[in-house]
């Protein structure tokens, strides 16, 4: 009986224990933290892209070549490439993947670096529209921090927008967004070359010191900088790598017409550059220098492009110091997204424009800034 | 002092002598359990007419010495046994009486529903009782886990030792709204404001019954019993004698999920004696230590906002870890890279297209690498009892406990070497009492963890250095090179959160690694430094006097009711140095007092019975308030109850919503609710405006306070308790509406530091979201103040106790609990599961000579959306057993278990920021436990 009674309680507690145990087991999880999820409308990367897609072999070649595609490949990275197809490539004299592994490293490792904009996703479509572009450093550095900063220094490039135009630097656009899951490609038409001069420097070339057809600009820069403190000086502004400046550059048969009618023809135009230099050096009234220096330089860098079609006046240093002066209008002439020529005039030119053709005599980037030249000085009054 | 102590025990000595010196005659004999044969102790031996009587020791032996003479009749009697009453013709005769065990449903005597002995049966409010013998049988390794299975209970488990019952909704750690009442003393530390049954109460071998009233309770146990309460009694030394122990070894963490596997030991020691018929006394002591739960919930916690947010401490760079500590405050680092823009024209465009606001918060720590892993629990107690009369006893005891243990406040705060102590003087009377006691409270090295690790992560390396409250950035300061790594990461081509990652890597260069020596020596230094000078630890040694007395006057005024008059004062002395409450310049006073009365009446031959009750208290920093309850019991049939009630509750703020002034780390400054704190921080003149969604919108809105109030329920019930089917079936069901008003609730508000309310309109409100946790813009405060509009409550319960053939019982319950009419906005901290399921098996002894038992219980409780101060979000439902089989040892009194809770492993919290809770396995051997 003892037995049965027993056998009896150990069944019901079985039945009990099974229960409790099968209600048990369905214990949800406990919670855990959940990684935020950063989705991207690809799983390839740009560097994916790169090695898939021969109309872009070119670049892939060079990026191959400077070890830039371990980035490129890498989905934790961001980058906006600016990217130059095959196409591209040839049309700026680069007709074949043979030439570019002939090239230097330094060379393409710039041109590679100089087409990518590290840490930001910017479709060509959010590029802004303000004039006259916006300053994006690239992934191209000269290797040296920011003074006291672990800040590394990048060398800037332009993208800008006019509808759904766009250009990199003054490359134009195509009208193409690939979005990859480390950033964006935007198609360009041609390469753009970096900038490895400055303005003006002390020693050694530079954009416009170095131009033996701006020498009487030049002095005339240097003149107007006469008994100013170094940091209000033009000449420091043009030689500050991190400055970013347009300057009008009046080549030096600009400034002998200008200089040989300002002095009532004693001066010739025939006369040396020498001399025109000596007389601005020794007897052109500085506040003259000076503010005809400033009128030429507007405090941003615009290139051709991104002036208007049409004649639009544009805010140069000159409005430091008188804010209510119109500035000085420009008007690019465009073939398709291309600038062939420019036209620059100043308030006090009587309506004359001063030109800046051919091609090779506006755009000239420098690390701090763009030169155009332009065959006539412009007059502020 | 001494000298006081000196002329105590002259007293008493005195008293003792005159008992020695009284005449006395003797009667002798011994009690056994007719069935299994083995002794009986604690049975009470009573003289029948006399009042005079004894209780058996351990071995079921008695000695009366009555000065009556024989023939007399002695009445034994002992819960779960048939009543009896046995002849005594001859003094010199040994009395051997054999008792039958008869079922003890319904038959337990509670005295919390009116402060008066009635049979539970006849409650007239529902209530809960936890016999010694329930104690002993139970899987439950501590009593207060028992109280967590009751029907209706919640429990927070905040870590191994602190764990808070509550019942009928308002739960949480350190639950402010349920009195625990522990041999007549309100269990609260005073200035901690959270109960310590579970730290510094009674010995687990000490105890002879828990009682818990659910619902309102104020009516005859003054404020804060919202939610009930839960009361502790001792075992008398007259009635419970000789040496107890009882060691307890387990294990927990044997899954090594948070921690490796680790013992758990609780030895407990208790030793009475009577001296005399008219003396005797207790003592002893528990020790708990074990390495203890984890709270272990990494999510990512928005604390302004009160909610879990997706994220990681790898993909969220403002991570804060709900149990992560030190990562709390989110600083913007775009300020400093606008300075860098500012400083390189030529970055600016690029730092301008990064996010308009970029907050970053500190790497913070895990709980598991700062709290100290071993829980500690030390308890010592001990008592005199001294009959002046046959009625009157002069008692005399001290509760004393120290340890380590962690509790969830508004932080989860370290109680390290905690200290508390309880002392009591008393004079017990069947007819009345009158007892004065006090509470001394010392948190020793307790430390606010969160702080602690905010002051840590400052001591290892600035976040922004400040001179003179003013921001004056230095390149070595971790925001600074946060900002520039940030930048720079950036600009070698890596994706947000990649930089992130590379910048934190890079700012954390030289963070001490939890363990090491350098970690220590920051950490001891931050958490042993007053949390008032930039540290976690909070000096506090506030005090309770308390006095009180009741009268029952039933005897002089039966015919027209039986009637009971009390009262109490009570005076708190705050002192924590200034490290929590604003007495930096001295100790703060709090006086409250109150009175009570309750009037029973019998009608129609005791077929109905009406009590009234009611009840007035004085705080000097709030208005009187008035509890009244009416209650009526009807006996439907012989051992069938209905019970109507209408019960009242308040509770005044807490002595930190009244006194608190704390700021922790980058957290609102917790302020009192009192007046004087909103005058000293210029409310008035420099508004503080709600942190709401119209202030994230650039709408800010102006936040005033009225007065500060007590907070109120009142309560409805009916319910109905009875014995059926040959009684082994007890049947308890009830079900409860209650009306909360003038909820005590913490606001948050925000004021701009400079007056300016720019601060709070920015259009972006990233910008306005990053000034709020930007201490040199905003200063947020936490007020206490009362909730606008009614909260409704309502529930019900079954519970079902069946006593099957052969010592098996069964046991089922079903409750539920809801809350309705939340006004929008308002934090309830409800906390309590919709439904919630339990049921146990058990036996009390089969199997050879009766001598095996055992126990199963399961418990199911569903989700609940969990609010506290210190965090909210949803705790998932779930089910645990606990389990334990014992077997017998009659001769030598031994009782041998093996046991455990959570025995299926199955982790839960039941608190949200709590610790997880796993299995904990034990095997007991206890001697003489009764």
């Amino acid at each position: 009986m003892k037995k049965i009674i027993i056998k009896k309680m150990a069944k019901q507690l079985l039945v009990i224990v099974v229960l409790a145990i099968a209600f048990s087991a369905c214990n949800k999880k406990i919670p855990d933290a959940e990684p935020i999820l950063f989705p991207s409308s690809s799983t390839l990367t740009i560097g994916d892209v790169l090695t898939s897609d021969t109309t872009y072999s070119f670049f892939k070649a060079a990026a191959t070549k400077v070890g830039a595609m371990t980035a490129l490949l890498n989905a934790s990275n961001s980058f906006t490439l600016f990217l130059p197809d095959n196409n591209a490539f040839k049309a700026s004299g680069i007709p074949s993947i043979q030439v570019i592994n002939a090239l230097p490293v330094a060379t393409v490792f710039a041109i590679v670096n100089y087409h990518l904009i590290p840490g930001q996703v910017l479709p060509s479509d959010q590029i802004p529209t303000k004039f006259p572009n916006v300053q994006l450093p690239t992934a191209l550095g000269p290797g040296s921090n920011l003074p006291g900063t672990i800040i590394p220094f990048k060398l800037s490039a332009f993208p800008s927008r006019r509808g759904t135009d766009f250009w990199y630097n003054i490359a134009p656009g195509l009208p193409s967004i690939t979005m990859f899951s480390n950033g964006v490609i935007n198609l360009v038409s041609k390469v753009t070359f970096p900038p490895s001069l400055t303005l003006a420097a002390s020693s050694g070339p530079s954009v416009i010191y170095s131009d033996s057809l701006l020498s009487i600009f030049r002095a005339l820069i240097v003149r107007g900088d006469s008994g100013q403190p170094a940091a209000a000086r033009i000449d420091s502004a043009l030689k500050n790598p991190g400055a970013n400046l347009t300057v009008f550059a009046p080549n030096n048969t600009a400034m002998k017409q200008f200089i040989s009618a300002a002095t009532g023809g004693l001066i010739p135009t025939a006369a040396p550059d020498a001399v025109f230099i000596g007389f601005i050096s020794t007897s052109f009234p500085v506040l003259n220098a000076r503010g005809i220096t400033v009128y030429h330089i507007l405090g941003t860098r615009a290139f051709s492009v991104n002036f208007a079609a049409i004649p639009a006046f544009y805010p140069t240093l000159f409005n430091l110091g008188f804010p209510a002066h119109p500035g000085v209008s420009v008007q690019s002439f465009f073939t398709g997204l291309v600038v062939d020529s420019m036209k620059v005039t100043g308030f006090g030119n009587g309506g004359v424009a001063a030109t800046s053709k051919p091609k090779s005599n506006f755009d000239k980037n420098a690390i701090n800034g763009v030169v155009h030249v332009i065959d006539r000085v412009l007059l502020p009054q | 002092m001494r000298k006081s102590l000196r002329l105590v025990l002259a007293f008493l000595a005195s008293l003792s002598s005159m008992a020695i010196s009284a005449q006395i005659s003797s009667i002798s004999g011994n009690v056994k359990n007719r069935t299994s044969g083995e002794y009986i102790a604690a049975v009470s031996i009573t003289v029948k007419g006399s009042g005079r009587g004894t209780f058996t020791d351990g071995r079921g032996n008695f000695k009366l010495n009555a000065n009556i003479p024989v023939p007399l009749t002695l009445v034994i009697s002992s819960i779960g046994f048939e009543l009896q009453e046995v002849q005594v013709s001859n003094a010199s005769d040994f009395v051997e009486v054999k008792m039958v065990p008869a079922s003890s449903l319904g038959q337990e005597v509670v005295i919390a529903a009116t402060r008066a002995p009635s049979r539970i049966l006849e409650s007239p409010v529902t209530i809960e009782r936890i016999s010694n013998s329930a104690i002993r049988n139970a899987a439950a390794p501590s009593y207060y886990d028992i109280v967590g299975n009751i029907k209706g209970v919640d429990m927070v488990t905040a870590s191994l030792n602190f764990k808070t019952p509550s019942t009928r909704g308002f739960n949480g750690s350190g639950n402010l709204r349920l009195n625990q009442i522990v041999d007549g003393m309100d269990n609260q530390a005073p200035g901690l404001n959270f109960s310590l049954g579970s730290v510094i109460g009674l010995t687990e071998l000490d105890i002879e019954s828990v009682e818990l009233l659910p619902g309102a309770s104020s009516a005859l146990y003054g404020p804060g019993g919202m939610n009930g309460a839960l009361l502790i009694n001792s075992k008398n030394p007259f009635k419970y004698k000789g040496l107890s122990f009882q060691v307890k070894t387990g294990v927990m963490h044997i899954d090594n999920r948070e921690r490796p596997t680790s013992p758990y030991y609780n030895w407990s020691l208790r030793w009475a004696k009577k001296v005399s018929e008219k003396f005797a006394f207790k003592i002893g002591g528990e020790l708990i230590q074990a390495k203890d739960w984890i709270a272990d919930d990494y999510r990512n916690y928005n604390r302004l906002a009160g909610k879990v947010l997706p994220g990681t401490r790898a993909t969220d760079p403002a991570y804060n870890g709900i149990n992560t500590y030190g990562d709390e405050g989110a600083y913007d680092i775009r300020p400093i890279l606008n300075s860098i823009a500012q400083a390189v024209p030529f970055y600016a465009p690029y730092i301008t297209g990064l996010p308009a606001a970029i907050p970053v918060s500190r790497t913070g720590y895990l709980e598991k690498e700062v709290v100290d892993p071993n829980t500690v629990n030390v308890k010592l107690s001990g008592g005199l009892d001294y009959k002046i009369t046959a009625n009157t006893d002069l008692l005399v005891s001290g509760y004393w406990g120290t340890g380590n243990t962690v509790y969830t406040g508004n932080d989860r705060y370290s109680l390290k070497d905690l200290k508390m102590g309880q002392y009591k003087i008393e004079l017990n009377n069947p007819n009345w009492f009158i007892r004065g006691y006090t509470t001394q409270e010392n948190a020793g090295q307790s430390f606010s963890v969160t702080s602690t690790l905010g002051y840590f992560n400052e001591a290892w390396k600035r976040t922004i250095t400040f001179t003179n409250g003013v921001p004056t950035p230095l390149a070595s300061d971790w925001l600074i090179q946060y900002a520039q790594s940030f930048l720079q990461n950036k600009l070698g081509g890596q994706s947000d959160i990649a930089a992130h990652n590379s910048a934190r890597a890079f700012a954390d260069q030289g963070r001490p690694l939890p363990g090491s020596p350098e970690f220590r020596q920051i950490f001891d230094n931050v958490r042993s430094t007053p949390i008032s000078k930039n540290g976690g630890l909070f000096v506090d040694r506030t005090n309770l006097y308390s006095a009180e007395g009741q009268y029952n006057f039933s005897k002089l005024s039966s015919k027209i009711a039986e009637i009971i008059i009390g009262g109490n004062y009570k005076r708190y002395v705050l002192n924590s140095e200034g490290t929590i409450f604003a007495d930096s310049t001295a100790k703060i006073g709090i006086n409250e007092y109150g009175a009570y009365l309750q009037a029973t009446r019998r009608f129609m031959n005791d077929r109905l019975r009406l009590i009234l009750s009611g009840r007035f208290d004085k705080n000097e920093n709030f208005s009187g308030k008035f509890t009244p309850r009416f209650s009526a019991v009807i006996k439907v049939a012989q051992d069938n109850f209905i019970r109507l009630s209408y019960q009242s509750a308040y509770r005044f703020g807490s002595t930190q919503q009244q006194w608190i002034n704390l700021k922790i780390s980058s957290n609102p400054r917790l302020l009192g609710g009192l007046k004087t704190f909103q005058d000293y921080y210029g409310f008035n003149t420099n508004p503080v405006y709600s942190v709401d969604q119209n202030l994230i919108n650039g709408k800010p809105q102006v936040r005033n306070f009225n007065k500060f109030k007590a907070e109120t329920v009142n309560s409805f019930e009916a319910g109905y308790k009875g014995l059926l089917i040959d009684k082994k079936l007890l049947i308890d069901v009830y079900g409860y509406y209650g009306i909360n008003k003038d909820f005590i609730a913490r606001t948050v508000v925000a004021q701009s530091v400079n007056g300016n309310i720019n601060v709070f309109t920015d259009p972006d409100s990233n910008i306005i979201k990053a000034n709020l946790v930007d201490p040199t813009k905003v200063t947020s405060y936490s007020v206490p103040t009362n909730v606008d509009g009614q909260v409704k409550t309502y529930g019900f319960g079954l519970g079902l106790d069946y006593s099957l053939s052969h010592n098996f019982n069964i046991n089922a319950n079903f409750t539920s609990d809801k809350l309705s009419d939340v006004p929008t906005g308002f934090q309830s901290q409800f906390n309590a599961p919709l439904y919630r399921v339990g049921a146990s098996l058990s036996n009390s002894g089969f199997g050879f000579e009766k001598r095996m038992g055992f126990n199963v219980a399961w418990r199911w409780q569903d989700k609940v959306d969990y609010t506290g101060d210190f965090a909210a979000g949803e705790i998932p439902a779930f089910h645990t057993v606990d389990g334990q089989v014992s077997y017998k040892f009659p001769a030598q009194k031994l009782l041998l278990k093996l046991g455990g809770s959570n025995i299926l492993n199955q982790y839960y919290r039941n608190g949200f920021g709590n610790a997880t809770v796993g299995g904990l396995y034990y095997v007991a051997i206890g001697y003489n436990l009764f």
